[in-house]
């Protein structure tokens, strides 16, 4: 959890991008050398495009750091609600999981599923028994009138469980 | 999942013998591997509805795009080989992608070629307003002032560059290459805007403007005189050799049933002969060009070795980048 | 005369009962796709591309030109109630719209953004059947050093237009073009930043990063605070929304003033000719326009209704514009016109420098329906249905989320059929959100990535043009246009603010 919510800081974007900005330099040069035979390569436009990711990554945090000084931001406050919120978390766990199972267990169930599972993520409070039920229709609804949409209304083959 | 596979092939085995006899039964998946609204989409819709009709069955398209056809192929290569998938292959499919081996373990011997539909030759098209009004005195200014002359190409490295490698290697010149990916619209744009001298791609493709007085073809790299553009000769009649084309074949994943290849060649032989498709081949300015399976093959390997060989020698003597 | 004579006849073939219904159906189904997040106009044209088989040719038209002009419009509609632009043309409308929305002002807002694609669509459709063939002649000036400029101007001008946060916006706009290269090179056949592997290779389509920037990054705001949304509710339900709220203050309407319309659409219409922009580019251009031209700048970001009035009339402009050089040279002006000449080649037809005069009686059906969906529907639309757009916020929560989540997704996977997609659409997302918590500028990730692939091809073209010599951008005239504008905007909008914050 800790990690998490450093890499939610802005410190911690700022090195993600710097991370992603080296790793991308790297694989440019290794396509090709930015200028060959006098004409510039399929690599020249990603190599500049790196070093002004780079120059601007540094005045971003440089800017950043001279407006916390002067001013004492609030931020650490937003940061502990990232850190107390597991709603996000628990949206990429289950986007991420309807995504790995959508073409496995085919639309409609897939969908009904994490349908419902959105819909508990996104109530307020512990919900009792009826609303659960109700929440279940719902999702079903959601799933039903997606695959009306796409199925009947356009005729997209969407993935089925026997396919 | 693992027991359909030999059941299938058990279905096939019978039904070979009892010929078209159940054969489709399902949908049939049509996988184009470049833009909806595109010229090869075009071509393929248009003749998969007029196939529909003898097959007696649906036959869908759904529009893959990217990768230069290769997304398109990673996902008929995926299906089962069960008859009810399709895909469109073009010139990127059967060459760029195999020789620069951009998909790891694809050749076109992991199709099922079922037929091709259309080939179209390459020419050269200047605008109205061009100095040359043949391709001897473009050849002759371009010995005049090497590099100078502008040749308009769609991607680097791609069929219509190889066709102008080839050009320049038979006659001893060099134009300068400006790339205009994306198909012939960006090439239009330039030849009408003036930024190139030339450009490279099929008449087909500027129909519109060579009927409208706006370019002329200068020659089609082909041997034989196209009847569509009787003033447009072909390179044979003027001492080159050189054939260079695009084309349009519809595969199947391999190891597909031989009886619904045979079905679906037959469904797509009788939609291609249909005067409603020759008419609009006419309308749209595509040259028919009909090669079914037991020919089909053989044809994409020799074209494909012919190419590979071709692409290895200008690769060997630097002109071809990569 | 006889042009007039049939464009008249166009538009009574356009008023028989057997073609307005598709005029009146594809603007519905422009409306719902261009509104849904996920969902995009030009993704409703490519699911309805084999029913133009069996209809006739005119019905086909012009229900594609009511699917466009509806598409453009409709993305207003969620990115000014929930903060999620349906179509990315109107991401600048949720920039403004937005915090109008919170002020409870989301109904002003959505009349500004539909008065505004009213006047900018009719007036676009009103310059494609007037001066086609001379904005055709004109878009032939622009060469390639000309056209890496006009991108280079409006990449540049998104980045000093983030005031107070211009380094951001430039690592935002930069992560847009970095994430725009990744694939087979623009070039060549040359695969880059794949690392190897088959599902990089086909590229990042346009879909998950708009679902993942838009779409899921709000999912995931909203699924932090969970009782924030509940208490706005009950304020939209304690004053019921009445349909004359939607009715822009003649005030308001004045101080943006009718220049301002006009520039806007003209503007949007030019961008719309050019090959190869598009309507975020579109939107994007007039409302930094505005913004510079503004008495208020100060007032953009925060919800102006100038802001929202550039945006969304230089997008309906630009339906009218990209069918220009589409039918005069067959040469598409953005995707959606690309699918449209499909649809006529598939018809058999083959657009060219004659097309106009010799299939008029065709095509005119089509200009008018841009022209009556932009002055006519637009507005009826917003009328009859207004209420119910904004009373999407009043949906409750769950429902309304757990379906933005599914058809967001689905239809990402619709428009690409590629799981792999989908997957992106998530990582897009959280980077997004990141993005977002920290200030960095969603809007420019977008712009980067749409107009970075353009940008990258027309500088090497313009390079292996010159020999590899970069003063071509200098000698060419229409290069140089725009090079100068963007020094005018850099002057404007950089050296001069801090003179105009004195003043306010």
């Amino acid at each position: 959890m800790k990690i998490l919510s450093w890499l939610g800081s802005s410190t911690g974007v700022a090195v993600l991008l710097l991370a992603l900005t080296l790793v991308y330099l790297v694989a440019a040069l290794g396509i090709a050398p930015p200028i060959s035979n006098g004409n510039i390569t399929a690599s020249f436009f990603p190599v500049v495009l790196g070093l002004i990711m780079l120059v601007a990554l540094g005045t971003s945090v440089l800017g950043g750091r001279r407006k916390t000084a002067a001013e004492s931001e609030d931020e650490p406050s937003t940061e502990a609600d990232a850190s107390t919120s597991f709603g996000p978390l628990a949206v990429v766990v289950l986007t991420a999981a309807y995504i790995a199972l959508f073409s496995l267990l085919g639309y409609f169930i897939s969908t009904a599923l994490y349908a419902f599972a959105m819909t508990l993520v996104f109530s307020a409070g512990r919900p009792g028994r009826q609303q659960l039920l109700v929440k279940a229709l719902i999702a079903v609804a959601i799933a039903v009138l997606g695959y009306g949409l796409f199925e009947w209304v356009f005729q997209v083959r969407l993935p089925v469980l026997w396919g | 999942m693992h027991k359909s596979i030999p059941v299938l092939g058990l279905v096939a085995l019978i039904s070979a013998t009892a010929a078209h006899a159940d054969y489709p039964q399902r949908d049939v998946r049509m996988i184009v591997p470049w833009g909806a609204g595109g010229g090869t989409d075009g071509i393929v819709r248009k003749i998969s509805s007029l196939a529909e009709d003898s097959l007696g069955g649906t036959i869908y398209v759904e529009n893959i795009e990217g990768g230069m056809s290769a997304n398109g192929l990673v996902q008929a290569l995926g299906a089962r080989p069960d008859g009810y998938t399709l895909v469109a292959l073009t010139y990127d499919s059967v060459v760029t992608i195999p020789w620069q081996g951009m998909l790891a373990g694809y050749d076109i011997d992991k199709l099922d070629l079922v037929a091709r539909i259309t080939s179209e030759p390459d020419s050269i098209v200047v605008p109205d307003g061009s100095p040359y009004a043949s391709l001897e005195e473009l050849v002759a200014a371009a010995k005049e002032a090497p590099g100078e002359i502008r040749a308009g190409i769609q991607n680097m490295g791609s069929r219509t560059h190889l066709t102008l490698l080839q050009l320049q290697d038979q006659a001893g010149v060099t134009f300068k290459v400006v790339s205009y990916p994306g198909g012939a619209a960006p090439q239009k744009e330039a030849l009408l805007n003036g930024e190139v001298d030339f450009a490279l791609t099929s008449l087909g493709d500027f129909e519109s403007l060579i009927s409208s007085g706006d370019a002329r073809g200068l020659v089609e790299f082909t041997d034989v005189q196209s009847e569509s553009f009787p003033d447009v000769p072909p390179a044979k009649e003027l001492g080159y050799d050189i054939q260079m084309g695009s084309f349009v074949i519809l595969a199947a994943p391999a190891n597909t049933p031989d009886e619904a290849i045979s079905a679906l060649e037959q469904a797509y032989q009788q939609a291609y002969d249909s005067e409603e498709f020759q008419r609009w081949l006419v309308d749209v300015g595509v040259t028919p060009n009909w090669l079914g399976h037991d020919e089909v093959t053989d044809w994409a390997q020799t074209t494909q070795q012919a190419l590979f060989g071709r692409m290895d020698e200008l690769k060997k003597a630097g002109l071809l980048g990569q | 005369m006889d042009y007039v004579a049939e464009l008249m006849r166009g538009f009574a073939v356009l008023m028989q009962p057997d073609i307005l219904p598709y005029l009146i159906g594809g603007y519905l189904i422009g409306t719902f796709f261009g509104a849904v997040p996920g969902l995009t106009s030009m993704l409703a044209i490519a699911l309805l591309l084999p029913l133009t088989y069996s209809l006739d040719i005119t019905a086909a038209l012009v229900a594609c030109a009511g699917i466009f002009m509806a598409g453009m419009c409709s993305g207003s509609i969620t990115a000014t109630t929930i903060n999620i632009p349906g179509a990315p043309a109107s991401m600048m409308t949720a920039i403004e719209g937005y915090p109008m929305q919170q002020r409870g002002e989301g109904a002003k807002a959505l009349g500004h953004a539909a008065l505004a694609s009213m006047i900018g669509g009719a007036l676009g459709a009103v310059l494609l059947m007037v001066v086609a063939p001379l904005a055709t002649d004109a878009a032939l000036l622009i060469r390639t050093p000309g056209k890496f400029a006009l991108i280079a101007f409006a990449l540049i001008v998104i980045v000093i237009s983030q005031r107070g946060a211009i380094s951001k916006g430039l690592v935002a706009t930069t992560l847009g073009v970095m994430i725009a290269t990744v694939g087979i090179d623009v070039m060549q056949p040359v695969t880059r930043f794949t690392f190897g592997t088959a599902v990089l290779m086909q590229g990042i389509d346009i879909m998950p990063l708009v679902i993942g920037a838009f779409a899921i990054s709000e999912l995931l705001v909203q699924a932090e605070n969970k009782s924030a949304r509940t208490v706005e509710v009950a304020d939209v339900k304690a004053a019921p929304i009445r349909r004359r709220d939607f009715i822009p203050p003649w005030s308001e309407v004045r101080e943006i003033g009718l220049f301002r319309y006009v520039k806007c659409a003209v503007i949007g219409y030019a961008v719309g000719v050019l090959p190869g922009a598009g309507g975020s580019m579109a939107a994007f251009v007039a409302y930094a326009e505005s913004m510079r031209s503004s008495k208020h700048p100060e007032k953009y970001g925060k919800g102006s209704v100038e802001g929202i009035a550039a945006a969304e009339g230089a997008n309906n402009a630009m339906c009218s514009g990209a069918f220009v050089p589409m039918l005069s040279f067959g040469i598409p002006g953005d995707p959606t016109t690309a699918i449209v000449l499909g649809v006529l080649v598939i018809n058999g037809l083959q657009p060219g420098p004659q097309f106009l005069d010799s299939q008029m009686a065709l095509i005119a059906p089509m200009f008018m329906a841009l022209f009556v969906s932009a002055l006519i529907l637009v507005p009826l639309t917003l009328y009859l249905l207004g209420p119910w757009f904004v009373r999407i916020v009043s949906i409750r929560r769950d429902i309304l989320y757990a379906s933005i989540a599914v058809i967001a997704l689905v239809g990402c996977y619709v428009a690409t059929y590629s799981i792999f997609q989908m997957g992106l659409a998530l990582l897009f997302g959280l980077l997004a959100w990141l993005l977002r918590r920290h200030g960095y500028p969603v809007a420019c990730l977008l712009l980067g990535f749409v107009l970075g692939p353009s940008l990258e091809e027309y500088c090497r073209r313009s390079l292996s043009i010159s020999d590899g010599s970069p003063l071509i951008f200098l000698t060419s005239p229409d290069s140089l246009f725009f090079l100068a504008l963007t020094g005018v905007f850099y002057y404007f909008m950089v050296i001069r603010k801090p003179q105009a914050r004195q003043h306010a």
